[in-house]
This record gives structure tokens, C-alpha cells and sequence, in this order.
């Protein structure tokens, strides 16, 4: 039974979407309102195709599902093909909700080049979509990489006064970790004879001679390590989100650095079991060090975005812990430690964002007693900040406490030195709030407005998502079970 | 289970309303958010008496599930459940019924304040979140309570935002309460680990097969699990319930609006530590050094917060100390296995404390929001009914007989005693007699400076002085029935055996009291009560020339031994140097240095060096050719030949 292709339509609909805007002509005005029209309107549409895949999407399944290929290129294994499974799901779920809020979120905050921005803008869409459908390693490549472009852009040309060197820093580091990958993936592909992920099996680690293999290992290691990021390979990340554009860093924390988790748990856990259980205390260790220091250094910051920023690094050292500690609850913890990291970030980048349109600066010190001027705008931050102090009820907690667990099984030391966090998220998370939030109003904050009713809608979405995933998890670790299980072994 | 799911959910009904009208700031709608917050908290109370009657009388465990949670594995579910027994009905009553009479009263404490439905709010959610932790079948949910009452807590001292000494109280009592935490949560995951459950009645169930467990820390370093996770549950019950080490925030979380001391930092919320020690006490009994350090912990507290409340100015701090001192009663006793009693002196304690610290709230709510006891002085006069109830209030705490705290602290003491004559050291028990004499010493030490003497206050705040309203009345008079009449009530119910079910199996021994045990602590009390009165009736003027002489030590003493100073040197400010060092010589200094800039520095340098190949001169580059010629041609002839 061939089914409808609803995987690539979702991939293609953006596209189509950046060609159409293409030819948008008109006053600047007009081009303005249309091409934002149209590009929110792509992004709906391709949430309610998205729609479909969910429905189709059977969680009883543990391979891929919804599979589409086109074979290409005479055989060479370069054929065309995408499919999903319970974890590529959920991170299409969270670019497909997040993507029309990113669009809503700069409605009206981007007036230079609005065609060029909106084309990024759903290239990157597609793209992201591209690298959580793919099924081949080297069509995976290309996108993980094509992401990279519009990025490039958004930062380079709407970004802030040091955006050149941002925009550098980016491509230097992830371009370098790409190469890595891109070595590893032909070395892999051209041994197994295939470049289909399905083809990717345990048995790759044990068919190489040792040193091979843990070069392998460490080429594919350092490639996602950079995405995610983690330390040492982190310091673009803060320099990225300062100089992006709200709604480039609403996608960068979002998705974009998702993608070296899912890669993490596609291709190290799938290919590499044994080599990933041997490095685990390596990773564990740099993981636990990322919670510490980037919690440290989040405290240590006054750009609001910076701090976001590193909180941001903090969160994914849980992700690499839960997906490293190979075990069933330790990925889905990691996936859901993304899903929520990705809608909490989101959340916080978007009230940085909304502080910053209001008084334009984003010095922590120039601001306190927001609370009494924007009450409401108080509480949709207060809740965000719960999240990322993970308080429980919130998905936060979810994953951090499913990571927690898992380690602690694997290894009590680590899961000891693990509960660090929990300190940590709070001292950096309220004294934010506490500077910005609380205290007496300062004089930048005297005037603002409180929140509109587009800014509300955004984040009670965001927050729905948030106390969804906190409260009732089941409906999302479901989707994840089967698909785990197959994965891991314990 | 439907009463129960009652109890637990109309707090929040309440509360969300209340909240939302505070949300869209709809001012006239205040007199609802306060009616509904008050009756829901009524509702609630009454069906928790009725649900506590049933539960205790018919002997029955209510237990439910509601909804699935964090499914951990297909057999292993953590769930949304309620589990009803004695010790969860019998705090429950408490908990709601104080909370009802602090509602009450805050109608009137707050009266004119501009946000008080968020206020209502606040106070209803504090209620709900600590029901659902007493109510909670497993650990996990407990922990959720007891986060969810952190952050009411944090919500309530930080009430006034603008105020910035608040704002600080506010953070470090939830991130003190944060690191008691992590103490939770490694309990929490050292439990599945272990019982692969969080479930409570499960691992009691699965305890009965009982074999020892290890978790191996290092190579070389095993640790005893149950002792492993016994002391990370005690790491956070010392948090929450203000034990020495971890009780820097509850002097501070004072902040806050006198009704949220009473309720949170008095009643209910800072004995959620007791409770969970209660709780888990079929745990604790197979950890015995882990209960040697709660009684250690429990008696230093005690001693070491009494005679810090000697010392304080502020008439909240010293009832704040005195909390902190009776929950180090209330831990010696879980030390000891009498469990019963801790959970008795938590009920007469709730009612006692909270009726100080409103008529506290009335006393400064008379004097124009002066805290300072040093500029109070002869207010009998003028509000004589408060002065009564601080009266009752101050017997029960001190225990003279028939005052409900007489009962519990009795028997908490007996039971120091049959510890001592049971092996244990008799330290505890000298600790809790003297730590009692204070107790009696510093409450007529409150007495003598708020209420007799001169008023030191200035005119204006001394013409303003006036009895509280009878909003703010009746609650407190309700709650001095309950600080009279509990004890005596409900001793003979709390000392019949097997009281909290399923939590021990243990049989608590009795011992053969003498005659001189049975009246030492009453004369103790009596004695620290009249030293006090001699003390500051008479002896006033010596007194002032003894502390101007050790001014120093009693400053130690007054800033609570320093222990913030203490704290703040040690680790907050090494902390944020660290941050900062970390930020400039770590992150800039090292990665990005020798990282990106390092490397584009070399790109840059490099073809700064390669550039001088390019000279552009046509003679230069003959030459390269011809070195190159020459150079292959020789190789030809030399090497290949």
C-alpha cells in the first residue's frame, strides 16, 4: 500500500512557500504585508500537514514508518528517501509549532528586506524538516548542513552591531565539526555499502579495527557535540543568539540545536552502542561539566540573551546525559528534556524579545520592577522561568528527572554529581527575574506596555505546551516507547 | 477517595479564581475573589475533618489513582494518586483548618492592599500544594507538593515586590530549599534504583523482604542504599523544616506578610520535613546511624534556636527561632522512633504558633507596622484581647500543664529520656530541658517588652494604637481554643499504639517514668518564666549594663552565629567569582582564544606570510623556476641515474 507522501509534502511546502515569495512585487509596503501573509500561512499549512503525519503515525510501530523514497543517482545509494519514527515525530511537532509562532513573534519587528528574510526563514523550515525525515546519511548531511545558510544569513544580515563576527564564529565551528561528520558518514557508507540509516547497525563499530572505530566515533562525536552544543565546542552559541535576530534565536534554541541531539540518538546510539557505553563517563563528565559552568557563567551575565543562552548549554548537558546513558527511560528523557528545552527557550528568547522592542536594551542593570508597570508580562516570564528552573508540573521536570534516573542507574556517581543542577537553575533563573522583574521600577521601564494579545496568544501556546508535557507526559512517551525500545537494549 | 479528591482540588478552585481576577486586574471584583478563596478553604476544611474522622475511626486507607504520569518502563508507572491514611488525614485537618483561619484573618490584615486577590490566590495555592504533598501516594508527587509549596512560599515572602529586602528573603529560601532538594530527588531516584517504585505503600511492601543493598560510588566506595537514601531524604527535610545548617531562610522568609509566617513558616509548610520523616519512617528504621544524626541534628537545632531567639529584636524573628527550636523537638523525636509524638507536637505546635504569629500580626498591625520590640511596650492597655491571647499562646509553647503544648513536649521529652535509659546519651534530653527553659524565657521575655513597661513608640504611631477588628479576632480566638484544648483532647487518641498505619511496625516502649521526670519540665518552665518576669521587671537596668558589656557576643549571638556571614564568605561570593572567572579567563581567555580566534589568527598570519612569496617581480620568480629545474634535474641524474 503506497500512502499518500504526507513527509515530503511537509518537506516541499515550505520550499514552495520561499518560491512563491520570490514573486511578491509592490510597493515596500505592500511587499511587506504580503510576504509575511504568506509565509505565516505556509507555516499553518504545514502544521496541519503535520496534523496528518501525527495522525498516520502509529506509535505501535518500532521502525521508520510513512517511508517515501525515489531512487536517484544510478543506484550509488544517494537515492531520496525519508521516514519517520517516534523520535523524528516529536521534533517535527516541535519545528511544526514552533515555526508559525516565530512568524507571528516578528510580525512586524523586521522592516529591512522582508523577502530575503521570509525565504530564510522557510528554507530553514524545510531544512530542519529535511535533516528529521531523512533516511540517508548523505541526504541527512545536506541538510544538517543547508541549515547552516539561512542561519548564516539571519544573523549576518538582520543581526546586531557585532553580527560579522557571530556569524564567523557559527560557521567556523559548526563547518568544522561538519567535516568531521561528512568524513566519518563516506568512511561508513562506502564500508557498508549503503547509505541508508537502516542500514546503519551495531555491527558497523565491531567491523572496523579498533582505532577506526573509536576515530569514527570521536569524528561523528565532535560533528554533534558542536551542534547541540556542549563544552568545549559551545562559545558560539552565546555570541550566535546576542547577535540573532529574536526570531533566528526563537529558532536556533528551538530546533536548531535539536538536531545534534536527534543525530546523537540516530546515529551514535544505533551504530555505536558499545563504543558510546565505553565513553559514556567522558561524556557524563563533560556533560556534568557543561551544568555546572554554563549555569555559572549564565549567573555571571548581564545580556538577558546571553543568559538564555547559556541556560540553554546547562539544558542540554541533560540531553547528552539521558542519551549517552543508553538506557529506555534515559532517551525518552533526552527527548523530552528537548521537546521541552526547545518551548521553554523558545518562550524565553520571545520575552526577551518583547522587553527588548519595549525599552531597547537588553543590560540586565537598566531594568527591575517590571511587575509593577507589565503585571501580565511578569507572569507569562515567571512561568517560563519555572520551566527552566524545572520545577515539576512543568516539562522541564519531566526530562530532567527521567535523565536523572537513568543515570543514577548507570552510574551513582554520576547521578549524584548530576542533582547539582537543581541548585544551580534556580540561583541564575531567579536572580534574573529578581533583577528584571522585581524591585523598583527603573527609569527604561516606566513607560512600557504591558503584553498585547498577539505576544499573550504566543506564549499561552508555549505555556500550554509546557504544563501539556509537564502534567501528562504519557501522551508523548507513548509515541517515543517503541521506538526506544528497539534502540537500546536495557 | 471522592472526599479526598475534594479536600485536594478545592483549594485550587479557589485559587485559579482568585488568581485570574488578579490576572486582568479587575479590581471590583475583588470582594469575589475573597469570598470564593474563603469559602473554598471552608468547604475544604470541613470535608477534611469529616475525611479525617472517617479515616481514623473506621481504620481505613483511602487510596486512588487519577491519572497516569511518568510511565517508567511497561511494568513501572508512576501515577497521579491519592493515598488517605491517619497521618495524611490527621495533617490534612490541620493544614486546611489553619489555612481556613488564616484566610480569615487576612481579609483584615490585608484590607486596602491593592493586590489582595492575588494575595487569596497565593494562599490558596500554598494549601493546595500542601495537601497534595501529605496526600501524595508516591514520592514523586510528594515532591511536586513539596516543590509546589517552595514556590508558594517564594511567591508569598516575595508578596511586596517592590520591597527589595523581600525580594532577597524570597530567593534565598527557595534556593536554600533547593538544595534540600537534591537531597530529594537522589533520594527519589535511589528508591527506583533500589525498589524500582516510587510508589509508598509499594516499597513498604516490597521492604518486608528486606536484603541489603549497595550503591557503588567509585571502585573502591560502596554505600549502604538505605543509608544512602535515608540521608538524602534527611538533606531535604532539614531544608524544608529549618534544621541547623540549611535554616538560614526561614529568620529571612519573615518578609512576607504575617499571616504567610503563620501559616507557611509556622503551621504548615516547614513541618513538611516532620511529616516526611514520619512518612518514610519505615525506612528510616533501617538506616540506625541515619537516626542518630536526626537526633543530633533535631538537638542543636533546638538548643541553637532558642538561644538565638533570646537575642532578637524583632518580635517575629523571635517566634521565627522559636518554629525553627520546636521542629528540632519534632526531629529528636523521629530520632528516637516516637513518632507519635513528633506528629503530636506538630498538630499543637501548628495551633500555638500560628495564634503567636497572628497576634504577632496584630500587635504590629497596632503599631503601624513596627516590628522592633525594643520600641514597643505597655500595649496591654490598649489591646487587651490580644494581649490574652499571646497569653494562652506563649503557656501552650512554654508546656505549663493543661495548655495543649504541655502534652506533646512531655512526651517528647519522656521519650528523651527513655532514650538515655535505653542506651542512648542522655545529652538529648538535657538539651531538651534547657532548650525548654528558654523556650519559657524568651516568650515572657516577649511578653514583658511588647506588652508591660513604657511605650517607647513615638506619639503618632502611640495615638493609632487600637485592637485589632474581629475579622482578624475570631480566627485567632478559634485557634486559642485549639492551643488550650488539643492537647488534652487528643493525647489519649495519639498515645494508643499503631496510630499511623502502615508507617512502622514498630512498637513504641514504654518506660517506667519517675516521679522527679514526670515534674522537671514544668518546673523548668516555671522556672524560665519567672526568671524572665524578674528579669525584665525589676532587673532591667542591670540587664542593659550586662549586654553594653558583652556587646559583641551578643551581637554574634543576635546575628544567629553568624552563620550567614558565614555562608555568604564561604560560598556565595567564591560562587560568583568563580562565575566571572570562569566567563573571562575560561571562556574568553581559553576556548574562544585558542579556539575560532585562535585559529582564524592563524589563517590570518599565515597568509601574512605567505603573501611575501608574491613579490610581483618577474627576476624573483625566475629564479624559483629555476632552483626548481635544477633541483628536478639533479634528482634525475642523481637518484634515478
Amino acid at each position: 500500500m503506497i500512502s499518500f507522501p504526507f513527509l515530503t509534502l511537509l518537506l516541499v511546502l515550505p520550499l514552495l512557500g520561499a518560491v512563491l515569495l520570490f514573486f511578491i512585487k509592490g510597493s515596500p509596503v505592500q511587499i511587506l504585508s504580503n510576504t509575511r501573509a504568506v509565509a505565516l500561512w505556509t507555516t499553518c499549512c504545514t502544521f496541519l500537514v503535520f496534523l496528518f503525519v501525527w495522525q498516520e503515525f502509529d506509535p505501535a510501530k518500532s521502525h521508520f514508518q510513512l517511508t517515501h523514497q525515489i531512487p536517484m543517482f544510478g543506484g550509488m545509494g544517494l537515492e531520496y528517501s525519508v521516514g519517520i519514527d517516534g523520535v523524528s515525530l516529536l521534533m517535527l511537532m516541535l519545528t511544526s509549532v514552533l515555526m508559525p509562532l516565530v512568524m507571528l513573534a516578528g510580525w512586524s519587528s523586521i522592516q529591512t528586506r522582508p523577502k530575503l528574510y521570509y525565504i530564510a526563514l522557510l528554507c530553514m523550515q524545510s531544512f530542519i524538516t529535511g535533516a528529521f525525515i531523512s533516511l540517508n546519511v548523505i541526504m541527512f548531511y545536506v541538510f544538517f548542513e543547508a541549515v547552516l545558510i539561512p542561519m548564516f544569513l539571519l544573523i549576518g544580515i538582520w543581526g546586531g552591531e557585532h553580527r560579522v563576527y557571530a556569524t564567523y564564529k557559527f560557521f567556523l565551528f559548526t563547518f568544522f565539526g561538519s567535516i568531521l561528520m561528512l568524513v566519518a558518514f563516506l568512511v561508513i557508507g562506502t564500508y557498508v555499502n549503503s547509505f541508508n540509516i537502516v542500514d546503519c547497525k551495531s555491527v558497523i563499530e565491531e567491523s572496523f579495527t579498533s582505532n577506526v572505530s573509536h576515530a569514527l566515533w570521536w569524528a561523528l562525536f565532535i560533528g554533534f557535540a558542536i551542534k547541540i552544543p556542549m563544552i568545549p565546542f559551545h562559545t558560539w552559541l552565546p555570541d550566535a543568539h546576542v547577535q540573532a535576530p529574536a526570531t533566528a534565536s526563537m529558532i536556533l534554541a528551538g530546533v536548531l540545536l535539536k538536531l545534534g541531539g536527534y543525530a546523537m540518538i540516530r546515529f551514535h546510539l544505533l551504530a555505536f552502542p558499545n563504543l558510546s557505553a565505553h565513553y559514556f563517563p567522558v561524556v557524563a563528565g563533560l556533560s556534568i561539566i557543561a551544568i555546572v559552568y554554563a549555569s555559572l557563567l549564565a549567573w555571571s551575565q548581564s545580556d538577558m540573551k546571553k543568559l538564555v543562552a547559556y541556560s540553554s548549554v546547562a539544558h542540554m548537558g541533560y540531553v547528552t546525559l539521558g542519551i549517552y546513558s543508553q538506557s529506555a527511560i534515559g532517551v525518552k528523557g533526552a527527548v523530552i528534556q528537548m521537546v521541552s528545552h526547545g518551548v521553554i527557550s523558545a518562550g524565553l528568547f520571545y520575552v526577551v524579545d518583547m522587553l527588548y522592542r519595549r525599552t531597547h536594551t537588553r543590560d540586565i542593570h537598566q531594568y527591575g520592577g517590571v511587575a509593577s508597570i507589565a503585571p501580565k508580562l511578569s507572569v507569562m516570564a515567571f512561568i517560563f522561568i519555572l520551566g527552566l528552573i524545572s520545577l515539576p508540573i512543568t516539562s522541564g521536570f519531566v526530562g530532567e528527572i527521567m535523565v536523572t534516573i537513568a543515570v543514577f542507574k548507570v552510574s551513582q556517581l554520576f547521578g549524584i554529581l548530576t542533582v547539582v543542577g537543581i541548585v544551580l537553575a534556580p540561583i541564575y533563573g531567579l536572580s534574573f527575574y529578581r533583577q528584571v522583574f522585581l524591585g523598583k521600577t527603573s527609569e527604561k521601564v516606566q513607560k512600557i506596555k504591558d503584553i498585547t494579545l498577539k505576544e499573550f496568544a504566543i506564549c499561552s501556546v508555549l505555556i500550554l505546551i509546557i504544563a501539556w508535557v509537564g502534567i501528562y507526559p504519557k501522551s508523548v512517551i507513548d509515541v517515543l516507547d517503541n521506538t526506544v525500545k528497539h534502540m537500546v537494549k536495557g | 477517595m471522592i472526599m479526598a479528591a475534594a479536600v485536594l482540588w478545592i483549594p485550587l478552585i479557589g485559587s485559579c479564581v482568585a488568581g485570574l481576577i488578579s490576572f486582568f486586574n479587575q479590581r471590583t471584583m475583588d470582594d469575589v475573589a475573597k469570598l470564593v478563596t474563603c469559602m473554598c478553604m471552608g468547604v475544604s476544611a470541613l470535608v477534611a475533618l469529616d475525611l479525617a474522622y472517617d479515616v481514623i475511626i473506621a481504620k481505613k486507607i483511602v487510596h486512588g489513582e487519577m491519572l497516569s504520569w511518568i510511565p517508567l518502563d511497561d511494568h513501572h508507572k508512576i501515577t497521579w494518586g491519592l493515598y488517605v491514611d491517619s497521618l495524611s488525614a490527621i495533617m490534612a485537618a490541620v493544614v486546611t483548618c489553619v489555612s481556613f483561619m488564616v484566610h480569615i484573618y487576612s481579609l483584615g490584615y490585608m484590607k486596602g492592599d491593592k493586590s489582595i486577590a492575588r494575595f487569596m490566590s497565593y494562599l490558596s495555592l500554598f494549601t493546595f500544594f500542601m495537601l497534595f504533598l501529605v496526600m501524595s501516594d508516591d514520592l514523586l508527587q510528594l515532591f511536586l507538593g513539596w516543590e509546589g509549596v517552595g514556590l508558594s512560599s517564594y511567591l508569598l515572602i516575595g508578596f511586596w515586590f517592590h520591597k527589595d529586602s523581600a525580594n532577597a528573603a524570597s530567593m534565598k529560601a527557595f534556593i536554600t530549599n533547593r538544595i534540600g532538594d537534591m537531597g530529594m530527588v537522589l533520594g527519589i531516584v535511589g528508591c527506583i534504583a533500589v525498589f524500582d517504585s516510587v510508589s509508598i505503600p509499594e516499597i513498604l511492601l516490597k521492604l518486608t523482604t528486606f536484603d541489603e543493598a549497595f550503591f557503588r560510588l567509585t571502585d573502591h566506595l560502596t554505600i549502604n542504599a538505605y543509608t544512602f537514601i535515608c540521608i538524602s531524604f534527611l538533606i531535604g527535610a532539614m531544608a524544608k523544616s529549618a534544621q541547623f545548617g540549611l535554616h538560614v531562610w526561614l529568620p529571612d522568609a519573615m518578609e512576607g506578610p504575617t499571616p504567610v509566617s503563620a501559616l507557611i513558616h509556622a503551621a504548615t509548610m516547614v513541618t513538611a520535613g516532620v511529616f516526611l520523616l514520619i512518612r518514610l519512617s519505615f525506612l528510616f528504621e533501617y538506616a540506625p546511624s541515619v537516626k542518630t544524626a536526626i537526633v543530633v541534628i533535631g538537638a542543636i537545632t533546638a538548643l541553637f534556636a532558642a538561644v538565638v531567639g533570646l537575642f532578637q529584636k524583632d518580635i517575629k524573628r523571635v517566634i521565627a527561632y522559636s518554629t525553627c527550636s520546636q521542629l528540632g523537638y519534632m526531629f529528636m523525636a523521629c530520632g528516637v522512633s516516637m513518632y507519635s509524638a513528633a506528629l503530636f507536637h506538630l498538630v499543637t505546635h501548628a495551633f500555638f504558633k500560628a495564634l503567636l504569629f497572628l497576634s504577632a500580626g496584630s500587635v504590629i498591625h497596632a503599631m503601624s507596622g513596627e516590628q522592633n520590640m525594643r520600641k514597643m511596650g505597655g500595649l496591654y492597655k490598649h489591646i487587651p484581647v490580644t494581649y490574652a491571647l499571646v497569653w494562652i499562646g506563649s503557656l501552650a509553647l512554654a508546656g505549663i500543664p493543661l495548655f495543649a503544648g504541655y502534652y506533646s513536649k512531655d512526651w517528647i521529652l519522656e521519650s528523651l529520656y527513655g532514650y538515655a535509659m535505653d542506651g542512648g546519651s542522655i545529652i538529648p534530653y538535657i538539651i531538651g530541658l534547657s532548650s525548654a527553659f528558654l523556650t519559657a524565657f524568651y516568650s515572657w521575655r516577649l511578653i514583658s517588652l511588647v506588652f508591660h513597661g513604657d511605650c517607647k513608640a513615638d506619639e503618632r504611631v502611640q495615638s493609632h494604637i487600637h485592637e485589632a477588628p474581629m475579622i482578624m479576632l475570631i480566627p485567632k480566638v478559634i485557634l486559642a481554643v485549639g492551643a488550650v484544648f488539643s492537647g488534652i483532647a487528643l493525647v489519649g487518641f495519639f498515645t494508643s499504639s499503631q496510630l499511623i498505619s502502615g508507617a512502622y511496625v514498630f512498637t513504641e516502649i514504654e518506660h517506667h517514668i519517675p516521679g522527679l521526670i514526670q515534674v522537671l519540665p514544668i518546673m523548668v518552665a516555671l522556672s524560665g518564666i519567672a526568671l524572665a518576669v524578674s528579669v525584665y521587671h525589676t532587673q532591667r537596668n542591670k540587664l542593659a549594663i550586662w549586654l553594653v558589656r558583652f556587646k559583641r557576643a551578643s551581637a554574634i549571638i543576635q546575628s544567629g552565629f553568624a552563620v550567614d556571614e558565614f555562608y555568604r564568605k564561604a560560598f556565595i561570593k567564591p560562587l560568583q567569582w568563580l562565575g566571572s572567572f570562569l566567563y573571562h579567563h575560561i571562556e574568553k581567555g581559553l576556548i574562544d582564544r585558542y579556539g575560532p580566534n585562535g585559529f582564524a589568527l592563524f589563517i590570518s598570519r599565515l597568509s601574512g606570510a605567505l603573501r611575501y612569496l608574491q613579490t610581483g617581480n618577474v627576476r624573483d620568480y625566475a629564479i624559483v623556476m629555476i632552483a626548481g629545474l635544477m633541483g628536478m634535474l639533479g634528482y634525475v641524474v642523481v637518484v634515478i641515474k
